[in-house]
């Protein structure tokens, strides 16, 4: 397995990082893969509009593990995942996310991958928001939800557009200004949906920055050691000194989902970055999120990944 | 009535409508008053040094608007208008709304160095979108070899020739989706801003491959255009029968074939066949995202009776067989919504 971490805000940065690490010679930012490697080719590439762009789009022999590891600025990041393997199963995601949040993706190996990932400024989405009916509202709204995690059904018009932009065949004078355009239409896409769904759940979040403090107090408490059972909600909401029913609506509003779905959203994925790293037994990593009986733990695991942990340690 | 200015503004150019109909703006939005018809018009100034009037209009009166040249720095204007609504007269007299008539429907470029007209006709209902855009705007898109590519040599052939072009399918679809949601998008500048985008990409990459498809360039009538875009309509009206013959589109167009053929590629960007080859497997791939036809069924409807064929054809189209592309979409529920028109070229 080929390990690549980082936490770059610059995709040159990030390419000349990925190309080394797959030992990949790049030309004006972008990497063709030798055929011992796989084949495919990876590019990174600044739109004259500020926006950067990284489209990968390869077949890899070795599996690979990207770990994003926590920067602390201010960057956007739009995520869009699509791998389908030769037994032509698709797993797709797209994430809106922000570059404060750690962020773990395994490209198996002998699978078609493409990545479409999207990097912007704080500034440049407040300056693209300015003038819009609503940008002061989602534009608020981004900046009380953290940690951001916000997921989109990968449907077919986002499809679309990520073939356009992947496999179109662009004339060369009009290559950046057609992928500019797709580009485009997905933040306009993602952020009219981002619109809809604050909406639609009748309210925005209105936390005082107190509030918001004592919320993320009671995140960092779930979260901190998985090996014992969480507090319950009684205890948290003494904890953030409000109510146990304003705490589970406010977290649900702040964090997108509820208070014990988000610690084992958290747990588990903490265990499978564990088992990825093949330093840990199943058993160990089981134990280590207070499972005491295996099979629990790959239940668990299976409900949430759709994979056995057995299967990902025999890949 | 009658407008007449020298502006490459579109908020001076709204000012000039409000002036024209006796009434105000409010903001970068005009309403016209009901005594002179119905419709609005809305200018926008993008932060790309872009800027578009988009319009919707049935006017009682002819209007016939005039720019004046002026010389001190040259702006393009580039015109999509639609006739969304032709008026028909019944026997009794009373005049009622008749289903498009696309004929009339063109895309013009035009350069603040040279006059220009536009005109509206009584009763017509008439979409417009006026994008205006200079050299230094394109700089935010294209590289400079690339600006003095098209401003150079595609534009100014073009001006010089005054061509009309027509509005194609995937256009009318991109306008179609425009005005749908235009008054209600919580992100209206960044949603008119991509499609006036696509619009211009559109319009751009169309120079590109009528240059690669044709050596010489001919120059078209108005009403050469109106026969040619009827004989489009004809084309790509019915994928599930055989699509018409060369001799009957010609006789159609009134043209030999030769003619009609020619024109139709230079019109279109692609020879005939070709351009409704590309229609009907962007149909096929729209129907297969609805969800509600099976691979099968949508082949059937488009007229193949071999599933192989329809299924070699798709993946040259898009380099994926039908099946692949249903299989990439089925694992998500599908979500039905308005959909961005096809980009693909």
């Amino acid at each position: 397995m080929i390990k690549i971490e980082y936490s770059y805000t610059n995709f040159n940065e990030l390419l000349r990082h990925v190309a080394s690490s797959l030992r990949l010679k790049l030309k004006n930012n972008s990497a063709v893969l030798t055929p011992a490697i796989g084949d495919g080719s990876v590019e990174a590439m600044v739109l004259k509009n500020g926006l950067q762009l990284m489209l990968f789009d390869y077949t890899l022999k070795e599996e690979v593990l990207y770990h994003r590891k926590k920067a602390n600025r201010d960057f956007y990041l739009i995520r869009i995942d699509d791998a389908a393997d030769q037994k032509d199963i698709v797993k797709s995601s797209l994430l809106f996310s922000h570059v404060m949040n750690e962020w773990f993706y395994l490209a198996p190996a002998n699978t078609r991958i493409r990545h479409l990932h999207i990097l912007f400024s704080k500034d440049w989405l407040r300056d693209l928001l300015v003038n819009e009916p609503k940008g002061e509202m989602i534009m608020a709204n981004l900046l009380l939800n953290v940690p951001l995690y916000h997921y989109e059904l990968f449907d077919s018009e986002y499809r679309r557009l990520l073939h356009d932009i992947l496999l179109l065949k662009k004339d060369p004078m009009l290559n950046e200004f057609t992928i500019r355009n797709r580009v485009m239409l997905i933040v306009e896409r993602l952020l009219t949906r981002y619109y809809r769904k604050i909406t639609e759940t009748g309210r925005s979040i209105r936390a005082s920055p107190d509030e918001l403090q004592r919320l993320k107090q009671v995140e960092s408490e779930i979260l901190k050691d998985f090996s014992f059972t969480p507090p319950n909600i009684n205890q948290l909401s003494r904890m953030a000194a409000m109510s146990a029913s304003k705490l589970k609506q406010m977290f649900k509003e702040v964090f997108g989902m509820p208070v014990y779905q988000y610690y084992q959203k958290h747990r588990l994925q903490r265990g499978k970055a564990m088992l990825i790293t093949k330093k840990y037994s199943l058993k160990e990593v089981a134990s280590e999120l207070g499972y005491t009986h295996v099979k629990d733990f790959s239940k668990a695991f299976y409900k949430h990944f759709d994979q056995l942990p057995e299967e990902l340690i025999s890949d | 009535m009658y407008i007449e200015h020298s502006a490459c503004n579109v908020a001076q150019i709204l000012q000039l409508f409000a002036h024209c109909f006796g009434a105000r703006t409010n903001g970068d939005h005009f309403e016209v008053p009901p005594v002179y018809g119905e419709g609005q018009l809305n200018a926008y100034n993008f932060s790309s040094g872009i800027s578009a009037l988009v319009s919707e209009l049935r006017l009682n009166e002819r209007l016939l608007i005039k720019r004046n040249r002026h010389s001190t720095a040259q702006d393009f204007v580039l015109q999509f208008n639609e006739i969304a609504e032709t008026p028909a007269t019944n026997d009794a007299g009373i005049v009622s709304a008749q289903p498009a008539d696309t004929r009339r429907s063109v895309v013009r470029l035009s350069s603040s160095l040279k006059a220009a007209e536009t005109e509206f006709l009584p009763s017509y209902r008439v979409r417009a979108i006026t994008i205006i855009f200079n050299k230094q705007a394109l700089l935010n898109f294209l590289d400079f070899d690339a600006i003095e590519k098209f401003i150079g040599t595609f534009f100014s052939l073009y001006l010089k020739k005054n061509f009309v072009a027509a509005i194609d399918a995937e256009c009318r679809l991109i306008m179609l989706d425009l005005f749908r949601d235009i008054y209600s998008h919580p992100l209206q500048n960044l949603f008119v801003e991509n499609r006036v985008l696509l619009l211009l990409e559109k319009f751009m990459h169309n120079f590109i491959v009528k240059e690669q498809h044709t050596a010489k360039k001919l120059q078209f009538k108005e009403d050469e255009i109106s026969r040619l875009v009827k004989a489009e309509n004809t084309l790509l009206e019915d994928f599930g029968k055989l699509p018409p013959t060369i001799s009957q589109l010609s006789k159609l167009c009134a043209m030999s074939s030769t003619k009609f053929k020619n024109d139709f590629k230079i019109l279109y960007g692609l020879p005939v066949y070709e351009y409704y080859q590309k229609n009907r497997m962007a149909h096929a791939r729209a129907l297969i995202q609805g969800g509600d036809y099976s691979i099968k069924e949508v082949g059937m409807m488009i007229g193949y009776s071999n599933l192989g064929h329809f299924a070699a054809a798709f993946k040259r189209e898009y380099n994926m067989l039908p099946s692949e592309w249903l299989h990439a979409n089925k694992l998500h529920p599908l979500v039905k919504e308005s959909g961005y028109p096809f980009t693909g070229s």
